[in-house]
């Protein structure tokens, strides 16, 4: 008889209706909301300002800085410091400046004709890149605009010799050309394989707590002495992918549901890359894209995507279930898992890592091998789908997951049948290798 | 034919043989004691009954099919370890439990609902695991035993953790399921359980059966072929021991009650009791010079307890 559904069904109802589950469904959103909204909110309450003491013996930057975002720039008094190089007693007076809060100092040394210099920025903690790049970018443009002036340029002559092409790229199929929306794909496949990523481990490790629990609880013997160790882990693994989507479902509905109330609040007016990075917003690429982005996504392959996404998002769940189940099988508490859950979780986090990669070069020897090899896979080819991969390289992965799903769902069910009556054994791979082979 | 049949059944593992070769019958309607000493193999051989684990080697049959996953809905288990759900409500657990055995959704419902009635336990079908005792939790996982209506029932240690109004109710139910028909297998090590309940008995030491039968069989079996007498005389005047006897044990007393009820008070007589070592060849000399000598108020047979014989069997000092 099959109980395949009825465990399924216990574990997917006991789940959805523990408090647990309440609580995260409504704060997911919210968290992830947070993660958002927090670096907005910060950069628009930071009033916080550092003062730039500017030490500039041969007065060539008076006009290099603009006091904007958080940096105030001050010129040092005349002899606060010596004009040449510093000495001994300029460290003790810049000591003696840094003693005020949200100071720095910063030392221009002209070394030659061309006005090349030695710039120097002084903090009482390190000073942060965006301080430092900004004074560079100051420094350089000054001395751009000097030497133009050397030569008798004209600025605006100079200006409008620079070349403003774009690039658009396209994917050569055999019905003729078709926009490859390269941003699109990269925020889809990155998108994708982040939800990936979450998954496995948030319901791979739910699996495995399921399992602990059971055999911690001792309901493990009476649990098998009705059902198959198989049958078990399967409605195990089933059951919580249910929750597991039912749960996404759930965040994406409020999810929509909470960006329409901030959207009609008006909170996201900025958005968070032009607030937090202090850029002009003319220079953010996706303003010049965003009147094509409703296009853009209608014209997304989406019917073969979508079942593509969804089949590898269940293979790869059920490949990492079945070898966390077998990991709680093995042990007696959570606290012992943490040695086996490593070989695991290394090929997740290694794949989630070369996605990062995948998706500047979708079509390269790391992508290629990484979309076959199934435990790295499943991430890693929903990265590349969305700019299109031939039909044999999608066949052949295919293949592969399955084949090593079957694998570890039979590797695990061994495990797991021995494992489940084990107790107080210190497990190691090894024991784990002997439990394989076991009669 | 026997009900469950058990045939040369072997397993070992890795480097420690759990059974060796051992068979065993239980017939249908009995009720057998499991006995041995921790490890000699029974919880090995109540999972394979169970399938919670194979035999490397010979088969187990029960009613005359060979166990396969369908028997699952015929047999309830106790197991030792005893474990729910914490967090998960009585009622939904009993559910699980007999839905996972086999029965349908409303017969799951109307046996709990019995079950949880007659053990006087209605007001916790809401509770979760965790709000109970040791002991309410045992009920719990007795009445999942019992819900489906096994036709064979395995009960490993089940009176242990009981208070004795429970263990009184579990007796009641244990000889109730017998009469209904029910087999029934019985771990214990509690003596007591296998003189008061068992009809069968069976024992197992170092991977095998050391003795195996129907209860009274195997107390005689095991008789030093111990007689007792108790005689009404006078105490200063004892009668003279039979000749070739010495008694092996003897004591008096003037309120010895006897088994018939008749107090040696009522009747001003001292009861001297003496025991023999003796064949059933020479019980008639014997019993023939004490009518001659003195007046004989009780005459038995001394069987060994359980206790003795298990000790006897397994030996004081055997590693557990």
């Amino acid at each position: 008889m099959n109980k395949i559904p009825l465990v399924a069904g216990r574990e997917f109802f006991t789940r959805i209706q523990s408090r647990t589950f309440l609580v995260m469904s409504l704060l997911g959103p919210l968290l992830f909301g947070l993660f958002i909204m927090v670096p907005v909110l910060m950069a628009q309450w930071d009033n916080e300002s550092t003062t730039v003491w500017v030490h500039d013996p041969s007065g060539n930057f008076d006009s290099a800085f603009a006091n904007a975002d958080g940096l105030n720039f001050q010129k040092l008094p005349q002899g606060t410091l010596s004009n040449g190089p510093l000495n001994a007693k300029d460290s003790a007076n810049i000591r003696e400046l840094l003693q005020n809060s949200d100071v720095g100092v910063l030392s221009l040394q002209v070394v030659d004709s061309s006005w090349n210099s030695k710039i120097a920025y002084f903090s009482e903690q390190s000073a942060g890149l965006q301080i430092t790049e900004r004074i560079k970018n100051a420094v350089n443009e000054r001395i751009y605009q000097m030497r133009m002036n050397q030569y008798g340029l004209d600025p605006q002559t100079i200006e409008s010799l620079k070349a403003e092409s774009d690039l658009k790229a396209y994917v050569w199929t055999e019905e003729g050309s078709q926009d490859s929306h390269t941003e699109m794909a990269t925020m889809l496949g990155f998108g994708a394989a982040l939800l990936m990523y979450m998954f496995i481990f948030l319901y791979g490790s739910m699996v495995m707590r399921g399992v602990i629990e059971e055999k911690a609880g001792r309901v493990m013997e009476l649990l098998i002495s009705t059902t198959s160790p198989f049958q078990l882990m399967m409605g195990k693994i089933l059951g919580i992918a249910s929750v597991g989507l039912f749960q996404f479902i759930l965040w994406i509905l409020l999810g929509a549901g909470i960006s329409t109330l901030i959207g009609t609040m008006g909170l996201v007016e900025s958005s968070p890359q032009t607030a937090t990075m202090g850029v002009n917003a003319a220079q953010l690429p996706d303003t010049a894209t965003s009147p094509n982005w409703m296009q853009m996504l209608g014209s997304m392959p989406w019917e073969s995507i979508v079942p593509l996404f969804l089949f590898y998002f269940l293979g790869g769940y059920f490949l990492y279930a079945a070898l966390f189940a077998a990991v709680g099988s093995a042990v007696d508490s959570e606290g012992d898992s943490q040695q086996l859950v490593m070989p695991i979780s290394m090929p997740i986090i290694l794949a989630f890592i070369a996605s990062q990669f995948v998706m500047q070069n979708p079509h390269g020897s790391l992508a290629f091998w990484m979309s076959m090899f199934p435990l790295t896979s499943p991430i890693v080819m929903v990265v590349r789908l969305p700019f299109g991969v031939p039909l044999w390289e999608i066949a052949l992965s295919i293949s592969l997951l399955v084949t090593a799903f079957v694998g570890s769902v039979w590797i695990a069910g061994r495990i797991f049948r021995i494992g489940v009556l084990m107790y107080g054994q210190k497990v190691s791979l090894g024991l784990l290798r002997k439990w394989l082979f076991y009669r | 034919m026997s009900f469950l049949e058990i045939r040369s059944v072997s397993k070992s593992y890795r480097q420690h043989q759990a059974l060796k070769e051992v068979s065993l019958d239980i017939q249908r309607g009995h009720i057998m004691g499991l006995l041995g000493p921790n490890g000699a193999g029974k919880t090995t051989l109540i999972r394979m009954i169970n399938r919670i684990l194979a035999p490397d080697s010979g088969t187990i049959i029960l009613d005359g099919t060979e166990l396969d996953p369908k028997h699952s809905r015929r047999i309830g288990y106790l197991p030792e370890e005893r474990g729910l759900y914490k967090k998960m409500k009585i009622g939904e657990q009993l559910l699980y439990l007999s839905r996972l055995r086999g029965m349908s959704a409303g017969d799951s419902l109307t046996a709990a609902k019995k079950w949880m009635i007659r053990l006087e336990m209605q007001s916790w079908w809401n509770k979760k695991a965790e709000e109970l005792s040791k002991g309410m939790q045992q009920k719990v996982q007795l009445v999942a035993s019992l819900m489906h209506d096994p036709d064979l029932l395995i009960l490993d240690e089940p009176f242990s953790g009981f208070d004795p109004v429970n263990a009184q109710m579990l007796k009641e139910i244990i000889l109730e399921r017998r009469a209904a028909g029910t087999t029934l297998l019985i771990s214990t090590h509690r003596m007591e359980t296998v003189e008061d309940l068992c009809s069968d008995v069976v024992l197992i030491h170092k991977a095998g059966v050391v003795l195996a039968g129907p209860t009274q069989a195997v107390r005689r079996q095991h008789s030093g072929n111990q007689i007792e007498i108790h005689c009404a005389g006078d105490l200063a005047s004892p009668p003279p021991a039979p000749p070739a006897h010495t008694p092996v044990n003897s004591t008096s007393s003037n309120s010895l009650a006897i088994s018939d009820g008749i107090a040696s008070e009522s009747t001003g007589e001292a009861i001297i009791r003496l025991v023999f070592e003796a064949t059933p060849s020479e019980w008639p000399a014997i019993i023939e010079h004490y009518n001659h000598h003195s007046r004989i108020v009780y005459f038995a047979e001394r069987l060994p307890s359980f206790q003795d014989i298990f000790i006897k069997a397994v030996g004081p000092n055997h590693q557990s």
